[in-house]
């Protein structure tokens, strides 16, 4: 399939000519994001998350390596007009909120009459219809991010690029978004979501790359970081003692509790019904994504190279 | 040219309040000199004429020095660069909005020139003078800073752009090509009836080859120096 958006081991550096410090944003980063993905981009404040996103607009340039957006180098300007990009704290001219979004799809090549269309639509799907000739000055933070998805969809993108779309959401507001997404997966189009609600990201996403001090860690397909249960939680009773290989055992009222692997539940079965006891329940433990986010995020925790 | 349009459109109502007091302040200082009987005398009305194409000149520089800086600040930079419009359509943006600044001012001037002194044909012709030769210094004025505020802070971008369009006035007849800024508001404030051609052609052409400066090293200019 091909790539919609891919960096190929870029690295950003940025220094402070006076103070003589440096910083590298990036390192060696490479991911490959194909057409009909929806990815989500986690790891830490600081992680490089916005760096690498603003490398693939061309806010900035790479320091080393190279990439490519929608067949074009990173950063051009006609590969530009096919994004829809939700930055992480929206700006914009203070105008009214419909002439914001008539401003953005004007400047990415949209005209009359789809352009007054898409803005009357869009509005309707944020829920501003109402707020839609007050002037963005006046928004709240949560208003000013409804009005930035909107914008971001103006062109109808075949690539859209949100960063935090939903920080600053309520839980209507935030449910109105996922909609959005959800609405642009089954148009077929490509989301690039960098966030740090994972539950949004898991409710979403078909993989997710964690990022952490400017490198990918991991990357994983969400059925499979989720759903694969490598653990199980065994309670039996009846036993005078938990298996050997059990772990986090313990007894109440004469039941035991344990977690075995995978490979070890056929034998801890056996092993309760030859001590002569009874299983109560056997259920599969899945980790979520803040499990898997938590564990690749410890400062001790050595990179996982899952998917890469 | 949509975007630039779009671009210096948006930028204009940004600072509408600004350039509404710059279009009120030659009529106000107009209203100094101007008395119900006798109307105003003609050397006051140049002499604040010529400390206007002044002001107007500088304000323009500045706004256009510390354009690109408010725009990252503020960060709608973003939002507009993220957009399918190329660098070099963003500063032309930029300079156009700055030039529409300069255009509305020196109406203005004009029109409080007329308003002053009457709408003879001398008068006329000098006010036409003044529009041309201040809108051109301002422009050549507006695409100095631009380009130095492509890599430097904007006071010091502004400064250096105002040391260059003033300096020459401390000759007594600066020259025409090099010194075309300074030629150009001595003449417009000196309420000219003849356009010094040469000073004028130079100022836009100068002003053109600033901006093409401006957009080969802004083009390769990080517009976000945003570590997370």
């Amino acid at each position: 399939m091909a790539a919609v958006l891919e960096f190929d081991g870029v690295s950003k550096r940025y220094r402070s000519f006076f103070a003589r410090q440096e910083r590298w944003a990036l390192r060696d980063f490479s991911v490959k994001i194909e057409a009909g993905e929806i990815v989500g981009f986690l790891g830490p404040n600081g992680a490089g998350k916005t760096t690498a996103i603003h490398i693939a607009l061309g806010l900035c340039s790479a320091t080393r390596g190279s990439g490519k957006l929608l067949g074009h180098s990173l950063g051009d300007a006609s590969a530009r007009k096919r994004i829809g990009f939700l930055s992480e704290t929206p700006a914009f001219y203070h105008q009214k909120a419909r002439d914001v979004l008539r401003f953005c799809g004007a400047l990415n090549g949209v005209r009359e009459p789809e352009l007054s269309q898409r803005a009357n639509d869009l509005l309707e799907a944020v829920g501003l219809t109402v707020d839609s000739n007050r002037n963005i000055g006046k928004f709240s933070r949560g208003m000013l991010q409804r009005i930035g998805v909107a914008q971001a969809l103006m062109n109808d993108p075949d690539l859209l690029i949100l960063d935090e779309p939903t920080s600053a959401l309520d839980p209507i507001s935030r449910l109105q978004v996922r909609q959005v997404l959800l609405d642009a997966r089954t148009n077929g189009k490509t989301v690039f979501l960098s966030s740090h609600q994972l539950s949004e990201v898991e409710l979403v996403c078909d993989r997710v790359v964690f990022v952490r001090a400017g490198q990918v860690i991991a990357s994983g397909k969400m059925n499979e970081l989720t759903e694969s249960a490598s653990e199980f939680e065994i309670v039996a009773e009846g036993l005078a003692a938990a298996p050997d290989f059990a772990r986090e055992a313990h007894s109440q009222n004469g039941r035991w509790t344990f977690i075995v692997d995978k490979q070890h539940q056929q034998q801890a079965m056996e092993k309760i019904w030859t001590a002569g006891g009874r299983v109560v329940s056997v259920t599969p433990r899945t980790r979520n994504l803040e499990d898997h986010f938590v564990q690749l995020m410890r400062p001790s925790s050595p990179p996982d190279r899952m998917q890469q | 040219m949509i975007p630039l349009l779009l671009l210096a459109r948006s930028f204009v109502r940004q600072n509408r309040w600004l350039l509404v007091a710059f279009v009120l302040w030659p009529f106000l200082l107009g209203a100094f000199t101007w008395s119900p009987q006798h109307g105003a005398n003609k050397v006051e009305v140049m002499e604040i004429v010529q400390q206007e194409v002044f002001y107007g000149v500088a304000v323009v520089a500045f706004l256009a020095s510390s354009a690109v800086y408010n725009e990252k600040r503020s960060r709608r930079i973003i939002a507009v660069l993220s957009k399918g419009i190329s660098r070099g359509q963003y500063l032309c943006g930029l300079l156009l909005a700055c030039s529409a600044f300069a255009a509305i001012y020196f109406a203005a001037v004009a029109g409080s020139v007329i308003w002053l002194v009457g709408t003879s044909a001398p008068t006329l012709a000098a006010c036409v003078c003044l529009f041309a030769q201040g809108f051109s210094a301002a422009f050549w004025a507006a695409a100095l800073s631009l380009l130095f505020a492509a890599f430097l802070h904007p006071f010091l971008a502004a400064a250096i752009a105002g040391s260059a369009a003033f300096a020459p006035l401390a000759m007594s007849k600066p020259n025409a090509v090099i010194g075309s800024a300074a030629t150009l508001m001595n003449s417009a404030g000196g309420l000219a009836t003849n356009l010094v051609w040469p000073a004028l052609v130079a100022a836009l052409l100068e002003g053109g080859a600033f901006t093409f400066v401006a957009i080969r090293i802004f083009a390769s200019r990080d517009v976000t120096m945003n570590i997370e």
